[in-house]
Formats: C-alpha cells, sequence, structure tokens
C-alpha cells in the first residue's frame, strides 16, 4: 500500500481514538481497519455521550482540521454519525 | 440445598422443569415465573442461587433480561436454557452475564449438572453448545450499529438509493459500508450476506 494511505489511517485513527477518550465518556471503543485490494477503511466507534453532528461543520479544531485535510488530500470520504447519547461512529473510506 | 428460580412462559415446561429438581435433592424450587415482569418482582424479594431464563418471553427479550438481572443482583448465577442454539445469541447471553447454556433438548441429568456447576459460579454449557461453540467457523463478529443498521435494510430488500435516503447518507458511504459487510461476515454477495443475518440472527 502507498505510504501515504498508511500514514493518513494512522494519524486519523490516532486522532479520532484520542478525540473518543478526552470527550466522549464512552466505557468502549472500537477500532477497525479493513483493508482490501482496491481500499483501506477505517471506522472508530465508542458507546460515549455522542454529539449533534450540525454542530460539527462549524467547528474548527485542529483535530478535525487535520483529519478533513488528510482525507480530502488523499480524496477519500469522511463521515461522522453521532447523536446524543447514541455513541459516535467515524468512518474513512479510501479507494486506490 | 441450592436455591432455584425458573422463568419461562410455558407452564408445562415449567412444571416438569419443578419436578425435575425437587425430585433431584440437590435443590429447590423458591420461584417459577411465566414472565419477566414476574421474574424480577420475585428478584426484589427473594435471591435464588441459580435462574433458569428462557430466552423467548412474552414481555421481554431474555438477552436484555439477563443484562440487567446480572446487573442488579451480580450473586444470581443465570443459566439460558432455551431452544435457540445459535452461536449470535449463545454469545449474546455469556457477554450479558449468563454462566451456563441449556438448550431445551438437553437431558434431564444434564440440567441438573448444569446447575450445580453454575451454583458453584463456574460456567456450564450443555454438550451440543460446548462443540458449537469451539469450532472454529464461528468467529465472533463485532457488527458496528451502522453496519447492524446497514445490514437490517440490506435484508429488508432495499438498494443502495433507498439506504442512502433512509439512512441520510450518500451512496458512496453505504457501498464502503456494505463492502464491510461483505469482507467481515466472508459473504461473496448480498444473498449471502442476507442469509447469515437471518441464520445467524445478527440484526
Amino acid at each position: 500500500m502507498d505510504e501515504r494511505y498508511e500514514v493518513a489511517i494512522f494519524r486519523i485513527a490516532q486522532e479520532l481514538v484520542n478525540n473518543a477518550i478526552k470527550h466522549s465518556k464512552s466505557r468502549q471503543i472500537n477500532v477497525q481497519v479493513i483493508q482490501e485490494q482496491e481500499r483501506i477503511n477505517l471506522v472508530v466507534q465508542d458507546n460515549g455521550i455522542g454529539f449533534n453532528p450540525d454542530k460539527l461543520k462549524d467547528k474548527n479544531t485542529s483535530g478535525l482540521n487535520s483529519i478533513r485535510s488528510r482525507v480530502e488530500s488523499l480524496k477519500g470520504q469522511l463521515d461522522f454519525f453521532s447523536e446524543p447519547q447514541k455513541g459516535t461512529e467515524v468512518q474513512v473510506n479510501f479507494n486506490f | 440445598m441450592i436455591k432455584v428460580g425458573l422463568v419461562d412462559d410455558h407452564p408445562l415446561f415449567l412444571e416438569g422443569l419443578n419436578k425435575l429438581i425437587v425430585a433431584s435433592g440437590i435443590a429447590e424450587v423458591i420461584f417459577a415465573a411465566k414472565d419477566g415482569k414476574e421474574c424480577l418482582r420475585q428478584l426484589a424479594f427473594n435471591y435464588p442461587n441459580v435462574l433458569l431464563l428462557d430466552i423467548n418471553l412474552p414481555d421481554y427479550s431474555g438477552i436484555d433480561l439477563c443484562k440487567e438481572i446480572h446487573d442488579c443482583w451480580p450473586q444470581v448465577n443465570i443459566i439460558a436454557l432455551t431452544s435457540f442454539g445459535e452461536y449470535t445469541i449463545v454469545r449474546k447471553m455469556l457477554d450479558n452475564g449468563a454462566l451456563g447454556y441449556l438448550l431445551k433438548n438437553a437431558m434431564p441429568e444434564e440440567i441438573l449438572q448444569g446447575v450445580e456447576t453454575v451454583a458453584k459460579g463456574e460456567t456450564f454449557l450443555c454438550h451440543e453448545i460446548d462443540v458449537f461453540m469451539k469450532r472454529d467457523s464461528h468467529r465472533h463478529v463485532f457488527l458496528t450499529p451502522r453496519e447492524t443498521d446497514l445490514l437490517r435494510l440490506i435484508v429488508k430488500g432495499y438498494t443502495n438509493p433507498e439506504i442512502a435516503v433512509e439512512l441520510f447518507l450518500g451512496v458512496e458511504t453505504i457501498n464502503s459500508y456494505r463492502k464491510n459487510l461483505l469482507f467481515k461476515l466472508n459473504a461473496r454477495n448480498t444473498a449471502v450476506l442476507v442469509k447469515m443475518a437471518i441464520e445467524e440472527k445478527l440484526i
């Protein structure tokens, strides 16, 4: 696999796990990486307090920005799913 | 003497089980509840050492009830006594605090052996489940909440664009998730995915 994807997945996972530890108050964090010939997919999911994803649009924290720019620069796809009290699930996908 | 509580919605089965336990001389039945509500009411007054819990109850999912009982009364050792033998159900019951798992086709001696073992705080799986759980092909697959949502809609026959509308997501995202499901369940195509979802009770 291209080293750029490797670094991106590692850094994004690190940032997402950090965020979950810092903010989610969850008891469990699940990190899943699926690598296939034509793609790599990362999911970081927690069962914590969640948040309203609409508020994410106005957030410009450095951690979040770095995730967005890493995903954009490699033409990947980033999705946040969250609801208050229902945990958070973030998916990143890169097609090679 | 071991104190046993029974929960099952079939009166005939409850009666038979009651007689079996009393006749064994190793245990006594302190209550026999026909649903989850009655079981919780009984537990407020009586702690059995062992609770034989059916999974398919009229008012409760036995899987959720198991967790609730285990959280509130950790001293009660729970045995699932059920006709369900699917891997996911056994896994969920054990994850939710059950110490034992017996199938309803178990022999009477096996049921009594289970009661005795679990009363000591040890785990007990009936022979059929024990063999089944040790089979390599049944690895535990954890699905994230989104993957489970998607699988539920796939089983209902929704197409990717329909799922995208239902879950407020892009078709590309749905595609990635669908690929994740195929990969994790080692399914060749959607038909196999649907078959596995139903057979293994993943949704």
